[in-house]
């Protein structure tokens, strides 16, 4: 057989077309000479190059870029989770921490600092006081109050003396409990005065809103519920007799001091000077027993004392004068005494 | 000898990847992804994993641009990993274990790669001007049995004519491009590697 007999059928040769007869033709053929190997070689070269090059035009290179470029986008969108992930995992306890704090802003109970404060108005002053819990406390002239640092565990603890009006921060799971002595007062969120005056013999309370329950002993085991006071209602407790009485008052009367108003509703004189008496922390003595029954109403705002007496000299038949001050042992002068006489 | 394709800037293409420049990284996709196609179905005998192995390439070789280290070539690099990736793939398939033997006999494949060419662009440009060369029927009959993959009796049927003559014009053909070729056949050496 020719070479370009051969030739002719390389191509079926290649794609594995021919008889086994042609096939072993086409080999004896290739090893006969140097040059046929040649022809041969290169004849196959050239063959697989075309089918390689078919091979390759099967591929759409326009449309796996296109793939390739959403399989891109879809990893960085992974990582981008995995950082979201990450992120949101640091920073949770941030938010839970701030929510915390945020919900609870005025019970910074996590830290816990048990050292007592007192809080002070002195003689004639009246002063105003914001709680580590918010509660908003006035004091009177010559009173004391003392709360820890911080209102840890579950109870907010005061302990008062002399008169304060509270305006207690509401927080229903840590009762606001005021000691006042014998007759102690829980609250959760509520408006009153209460005054226990060492030198009075009497412990009043008076609620202006919300409720509040007096009660004895400490709170908790020994705690002993004596009333809860609705409000406009007032309690007396005198200490010496052990005794408690409920009346319903004008609540402005007794809670104005806290604005700086004196204000007196049909008060008996007594009454009117013992306020006085705290009010300008003087000493005035009241002499012939017929004023007890007087009653007076009035209300007082910028005042001094001597303009105040001349007011009540107006409306009740009195006189009254100063008395001299004396200077006392320790080198200090007496409180200012006023004597009021009967007409 | 035909421009090789270390004619292209190296080291502006892997700068361009490291950079993540985008039409760098395209033009490397669209000049090398048959080729990388036809290689890896060649070791796997499979077309659908031949584009995902190739494809994964690609996405790694964006995703993880900076760790990217090129020791030769680009196309070193990337006939070499898709090697690797492939008889990964055959591995895990385990269909194929002849195949890997055989393989990994050739050693010498990554040496080999760098003098040849494997970019359908380079291939296709030297077969057509082979192909322009050809007699206008014969040029026919051959592109239809060889690129529109019909059957030498199909062709005869359709062009009205015997079949006998189809083989006799790709035969023709055959010889044709072999002259034309044989300056450019080293480049197809490769294939002989994997067959």
């Amino acid at each position: 057989m020719n070479k370009s007999e051969i030739e002719e059928i390389l191509p079926l040769y290649f794609d594995g077309n021919l008889s086994e007869k042609d096939k072993l033709k086409v080999e004896v053929w290739k090893e006969s000479s140097d040059k046929n190997q040649k022809i041969f070689k290169e004849s196959e070269k050239a063959w697989q190059g075309i089918t390689l090059l078919q091979t390759m035009k099967k591929y759409d290179s326009e449309k796996a870029l296109q793939q390739v470029n959403a399989k891109i986008e879809r990893q960085n969108k992974n990582i981008l989770t995995i950082i979201q992930k990450i992120a949101a995992i640091l920073i949770l306890p941030l938010i839970i921490s701030t929510l915390y704090f945020a919900l609870k802003k005025q019970d910074i109970s996590a830290v816990k600092d048990d050292r007592l404060f007192t809080v002070t108005s002195p003689a004639g002053m009246r002063s105003e006081y914001i709680l580590p819990d918010g509660t908003k406390v006035y004091l009177n002239s010559k009173t004391s109050l003392s709360f820890p640092a911080t209102f840890s565990g579950n109870l907010r603890n005061v302990t008062l003396h002399g008169e304060a009006y509270f305006e207690v921060a509401e927080n229903k799971k840590k009762p606001f409990i005021v000691n006042t002595g014998k007759i102690n007062i829980e609250v959760t969120g509520t408006q009153f005065k209460a005054s226990n005056y060492s030198n009075e013999n009497l412990t009043e309370i008076v609620l202006v809103s919300g409720s509040i329950n007096l009660f004895s002993g400490k709170y908790g085991k020994s705690k002993e519920n004596i009333i809860r006071l609705k409000p406009g209602e007032k309690a007396n407790y005198i200490v010496s007799q052990d005794r408690i009485s409920i009346e319903n008052v004008d609540v402005d009367k007794y809670i104005s001091w806290k604005d700086g108003i004196l204000m007196f509703r049909n008060d008996p004189m007594p009454q009117v000077v013992k306020r006085l008496n705290h009010w300008f922390n003087v000493d005035i003595k009241l002499t012939g027993n017929d004023l007890t029954d007087y009653v007076y109403t009035g209300t007082f705002e910028d005042e001094s004392l001597n303009q105040i007496l001349d007011l009540l000299k107006i409306s009740a038949p009195i006189e009254y004068k100063i008395i001299k001050r004396h200077k006392k042992n320790d080198q200090t002068f007496s409180k200012m005494e006023i004597e009021i006489i009967q007409k | 000898m035909p421009a090789k394709p270390n004619a292209l800037d190296e080291s502006f293409l892997i700068n361009g990847i490291k950079s993540q420049n985008k039409i760098v990284f395209d033009f490397i996709f669209h000049y090398y992804y048959s080729g990388l196609c036809a290689f890896s179905e060649k070791i796997t005998g499979n077309e659908e994993a031949a584009e995902d192995i190739v494809q994964d390439l690609f996405v790694t070789l964006w995703t993880k641009n900076e760790q990217f280290i090129i020791s030769s070539s680009l196309k070193n690099y990337l006939f070499t990993s898709v090697k690797n990736r492939s008889l990964d793939f055959i591995k895990r398939e385990k269909t194929k274990a002849k195949k890997i033997n055989v393989l990994a006999n050739s050693t010498d494949l990554a040496e080999n790669l760098s003098t040849y060419w494997f970019a359908e662009s380079e291939l296709t440009r030297v077969i057509e001007d082979c192909l322009q060369k050809l007699p206008p029927r014969c040029r026919e009959i051959f592109v239809l049995s060889r690129f529109e993959g019909l059957k030498n009796q199909e062709i005869a049927d359709k062009l009205e004519i015997s079949k006998r003559t189809v083989e006799l014009q790709i035969s023709n053909a055959l010889k044709s491009l072999r002259c034309k070729l044989k300056p450019f056949l080293p480049i197809f050496l490769i294939y002989f590697l994997l067959k």
